[in-house]
């Protein structure tokens, strides 16, 4: 494992290229990517020496000084800002919050599997909540350049 | 008025304890009975209560482990406390034994020579679990002043049964309530528990993976954030479920109150006291007992997080409301 001051965050989906780039890098954080656990089950079988956390473990990573710089990939972008996947919005805040850069990349196209969880309602196929709890399914977030600025 | 199951999730019976398993809700509401302390150290390493029922635990099970050895004064009862809040702490080193450890002495020691002591102990047990049980009633009326007419509720993990309670005085004084939960990984407690019970008492709830609380703010006019705490610090500070410190990040960000239920911090004068507890890696990597990750994965699992006092809108406490300042105040003393 990399020095606990010394990891780079990555969030949304890296190209092959960046994952062949980076297979045996020890100091790349990645998440779970809740709902669909594409950094549990994606990420974690293309960067091999990576760490793993629960989306919700960010904060703290942020708060203890964890995380030295984060590696965001967008879907696209245009006159106004950039698409980014689910979640980037929050990990955004978070990192400006702790003056933490940000770096942009371009993303691939999410891989989706056909068994993949739509929203919190399910992990892995399976129920984990009441019937009649209203789901908030995941969209793509928009980031426009001046909420991002001073922080690429 | 519907009470949550967890709102006393663990019940002293006597001659042993009922602990619900929380870790097999939503499916089944079953109990699990505790006898000794192998047990009750298995319900605390595998997160069958948590939270309040912790406080529960230890409370109930040196009082029926005092009635187990026939301890007849505060002498013994003092060392098998020492004993047993070292291997409570052990099992779970964030939450705050030590602190109970400190009230029970109290407790022992006030009661008479000439009376029965394991009478006073039982008596003392549950007659404070009860006071405490008041003062959490009361001090959800107290959240109540403080939100808008109709709120939108931003929730994580479980605040014991606390927010049902919310809800449900909400609806007494005619106001209309909404719950936003985060459905806290790795455990899952706020898709299986707090959207479980309050939707069982007939509320409306929305579920949200944890990454999306950004979203979920920006969109939906979010009234208030509202979290237990597992611990507090004399600073004004809390510790609770991971997870807990980005909400409040977010909650500055999108400018909406931040308002915790905590408990008096004890000795803990700052967030240098704390260890925060890494749970085995193993806790994120399976799902039930099913690997769900490449074998080799490195992964880090920290328990708990801490919410700085500047973060905090309002400390809801068992004796009133306090800004993180007024509090520190009251503690500096």
């Amino acid at each position: 494992m990399a020095k606990m001051n010394d990891f780079m965050l990555l969030w949304g989906y890296p190209e092959e290229g960046f994952l062949k780039e980076h297979a045996s890098d020890s100091n790349l954080i990645i998440c779970e990517m809740r709902p669909g656990l594409w950094g549990l089950r994606y990420l974690s079988r293309k960067l091999k020496r990576s760490t793993l956390v629960s989306d919700n473990t960010l904060g703290f990573l942020f708060f203890k000084k964890m995380i030295k710089e984060v590696q965001l990939f967008y879907q696209d972008r245009d006159s106004f800002g950039y698409i980014f996947s689910p979640g980037s919005l929050t990990v955004i805040i978070l990192a400006k919050r702790h003056n933490v850069p940000i770096r942009l990349l371009k993303g691939a196209a999410p891989l989706r599997s056909k068994n993949e969880d739509a929203s919190a309602l399910s992990f892995l196929g399976k129920s984990v909540t009441a019937k009649g709890v209203i789901p908030i399914i995941p969209e793509t977030e928009f980031g426009d350049y001046k909420f991002l600025e001073g922080h690429l | 008025m519907k009470i949550s199951p967890l709102f006393h999730p663990v019940t002293y019976k006597e001659s042993y304890l009922e602990v619900l398993d929380e870790t097999r809700l939503p499916e089944k509401q079953l109990y699990i009975k505790v006898r000794n302390l192998t047990q009750a150290l298995f319900c605390l390493k595998e997160m069958k209560t948590r939270a309040y029922g912790q406080v529960l635990l230890f409370y109930y099970f040196l009082l029926l482990d005092a009635k187990q050895n026939k301890i007849k004064n505060s002498k013994q009862f003092n060392a098998r406390l020492n004993f047993l809040t070292a291997k409570f702490l052990k099992a779970r080193p964030t939450f705050g034994f030590a602190q109970f450890q400190n009230h029970l002495k109290y407790l022992a020691q006030g009661i008479k020579k000439e009376d029965d002591f394991l009478k006073g102990l039982e008596k003392g047990v549950i007659s404070y679990i009860y006071s405490v049980e008041r003062a959490r009633l009361s001090r959800v009326k107290a959240l109540c002043k403080l939100l808008p007419e109709n709120p939108k509720i931003m929730t994580i993990c479980n605040v014991s049964g606390e927010l049902v309670v919310l809800a449900e005085e909400l609806k007494k004084q005619g106001r209309y309530v909404e719950f936003f939960v985060s459905e806290t990984r790795p455990y899952l407690q706020g898709s299986r528990i707090s959207a479980w019970e309050l939707n069982q008492a007939g509320f409306k709830v929305h579920l949200f993976s944890d990454i999306q609380a950004a979203v979920v703010f920006l969109k939906n006019n979010i009234s208030a954030v509202v979290t237990g705490s597992d611990r507090s610090t004399r600073e004004g500070d809390i510790i609770n479920k991971i997870g807990t410190y980005s909400l409040a990040v977010l909650a500055r960000h999108f400018n909406v109150p931040f308002y915790s239920f905590t408990q008096p911090p004890g000795a803990t004068r700052s967030i240098k006291d704390i260890e925060i507890e890494f749970r085995p890696s193993e806790e994120l990597l399976k799902f039930g007992n099913k690997l769900i990750a490449p074998k080799a994965q490195k992964a880090l699992y920290p328990a708990f997080d801490i919410t700085p006092a500047e973060y905090i809108t309002k400390l809801i406490c068992f004796d009133g409301v306090f800004s993180p300042e007024e509090f520190k105040k009251k503690w500096r003393k």
